[in-house]
């Protein structure tokens, strides 16, 4: 574009950012709006919605997570899942039960998208701080 | 031409000391590995081997499991490069993790125990997770099950007769040639997908097969640890029914004909092959980034009598470290060693069990090829015969 190229409509989609609340890891892991910070023996609600252009799917270490709620899964009300997919536009809700305390990163499994630019670790990981 | 291979006394003993206490059995990480596709060609690949076997696999071995079993997995990295063993959907604690930045790495000569609990039954994965993204398409998985002793999916579930495991990967032919230049990362499009290592006509012979004979009910083991989606048909004769997903029952187990496993994720689906059924579990490779089909790969099922085909696809010995950076010894090495020598070939079989005469035994008959000699509990010794 910056050299007067017109814009090539055929031209595969290669994204090179991914990001979890505007933001890509590690400034995810930085920002308290950025993570998810709980104590442990409590639970919470998370709200995940895929506002990107690629599904992506999410995997959360150290626990399973209820489906509460999946826009384009329906049937998967009540499955119990540590790696779930979210659809271009789906939006889910997770209970998450915080049974042992800890520091467990959630990031994309499509591990292209935790990635800065082609570096790795960035992009669409940030974690859960379960703390004692 | 006359060729014969001594065995170094030095080498043999060196490592003497460091395997005493490796007795349990004791997952390695390599770096050195080759790899066979299907058309014939070779890809080099990281990944993980018993350290007993002395090779490495794609994927690595299949680890199995009781439910409520203590678990202490012994790893040990000689690789030149760190590594950990992420137990992927296990629930460990941070500890346990295999995570780089909040549990440890184990460097290259290091020693690590995993310990954790296996508390529920079900298909789990395990993978490098240093440089994800690139240690993975290069090769460091596999897969874990957590199995009942009275052979049910789950407390209260339903019983079957077998498990299949069937984990779903792929890999770009240019990152493995060259993981260095790799960069960057966000570019790598896999342009070879597999089913336990394999794909193509490799899936069509009879040790890849799923036998199932007349009654049987087999758990088909779905895992992902592809770039890509995969999409599983299964045909109305399978009676395909889907009982658990992640290591967890469903609320409501449920007939499937076609099912996706987004990268990460596992299924387990039982099958009840009607008598006779001689078909295929179709399974397309979807593009996550530019949705499209990929490639098709098929699980082949056969119908004959359950004694044949154990359905154990991990052991099947095709990864292996390169052995030219290990012993090439087309002149000989002086040495010798007293004990029992077991040596075996690329595929596992063996082909020598003995002791050495004066330190070297004639290998000028032998194909060929790559070997891997054991001496007791002594580390494994690679070596190539060439005429």
């Amino acid at each position: 574009m910056a050299e007067g190229n017109a814009l090539d409509g055929d031209a595969p989609y290669v994204p090179r950012q991914f990001t979890v609340n505007d933001r890509t890891f590690p400034n995810t892991s930085n920002d308290p709006f950025g993570y998810v910070s709980i104590g442990v023996g409590t639970s919470c609600y998370i709200s995940i919605a895929n506002q990107g252009s690629m599904d992506h799917v999410l995997h959360f270490h150290g626990f399973h997570v209820e489906v509460l709620q999946a826009s384009k899964h329906p049937e998967r009300v009540g499955w119990i899942k540590d790696t779930m997919p979210f659809l271009v536009g789906e939006v889910t809700v997770v209970r998450l039960d915080a049974f042992q305390p800890g520091m467990y990163p959630v990031h994309n499994h499509n591990l292209i998208a935790v990635t800065n630019a082609g570096l790795y670790p960035g992009g669409m990981i940030t974690h859960l701080d379960i703390q004692p | 031409m006359y060729r014969t291979l001594l065995f170094a006394c030095s080498v043999w003993c060196m490592s003497h000391a460091a395997l005493s206490q490796a007795l349990p059995p004791q997952l390695f990480s390599e770096m050195d590995g080759i790899h066979f596709l299907d058309d014939g060609s070779s890809v080099p690949i990281w990944g993980y081997g018993w350290v007993t076997d002395g090779y490495i696999t794609l994927p690595g071995p299949l680890l199995t499991y009781n439910e409520g079993q203590a678990v202490d997995l012994n790893f040990t990295n000689p690789s030149p490069e760190s590594h950990t063993i992420h137990l992927h959907g296990l629930d460990v604690d941070q500890a346990n993790d295999g995570v780089p930045a909040t549990s440890f790495l184990v460097p290259t000569n290091g020693d690590a125990v995993y310990s954790f609990v296996a508390d529920q039954s079900g298909t789990f994965l395990y993978h490098c997770h240093v440089t994800t993204t690139l240690h993975l398409t290069m090769g460091m998985y596999g897969m874990i099950l957590v199995k009942r002793p009275d052979q049910t999916l789950f407390d209260g579930g339903p019983a079957y007769s077998e498990d299949v495991p069937l984990l779903f990967s792929d890999l770009e032919v240019a990152t493995n040639l060259d993981p260095v230049g790799s960069f960057p990362f966000h570019d790598i499009r896999p342009d070879v997908f597999m089913i336990n290592g394999i794909s193509g006509s490799k899936l069509e012979e009879e040790d890849q097969m799923v036998w199932a004979a007349p009654g049987d009910t087999l758990a088909l083991r779905l895992g992902s640890m592809a770039y890509s989606r995969v999409r599983c048909h299964f045909p109305p004769e399978l009676h395909a029914t889907c009982f658990m997903s992640d290591g967890r029952a469903l609320p409501e187990a449920f007939a499937v004909d076609s099912l996706d496993v987004f990268p990460g994720e596992r299924f387990t689906v039982l099958v009840a092959p009607e008598e006779g059924f001689d078909g295929v579990v179709s399974c397309e490779f979807w593009n996550m980034i530019d949705p499209g089909v990929e490639d098709v790969q098929e699980i082949r099922f056969g119908a004959t009598p359950s004694s044949v085909g154990s359905a154990e696809p991990f052991l099947l010995k095709q990864g292996y470290p390169n052995p030219a950076d290990q012993w090439h010894a087309p002149g000989g090495i002086e040495g010798g060693f007293a004990g029992e020598v077991v040596v075996r070939d690329l595929q596992g079989r063996e082909c020598f069990r003995g002791y050495l005469e004066g330190g070297r035994f004639d290998v000028s008959s032998w194909p060929e090829g790559a070997y891997v000699a054991r001496c007791g509990n002594l580390p494994p010794t690679r070596f190539m015969v060439t005429h």
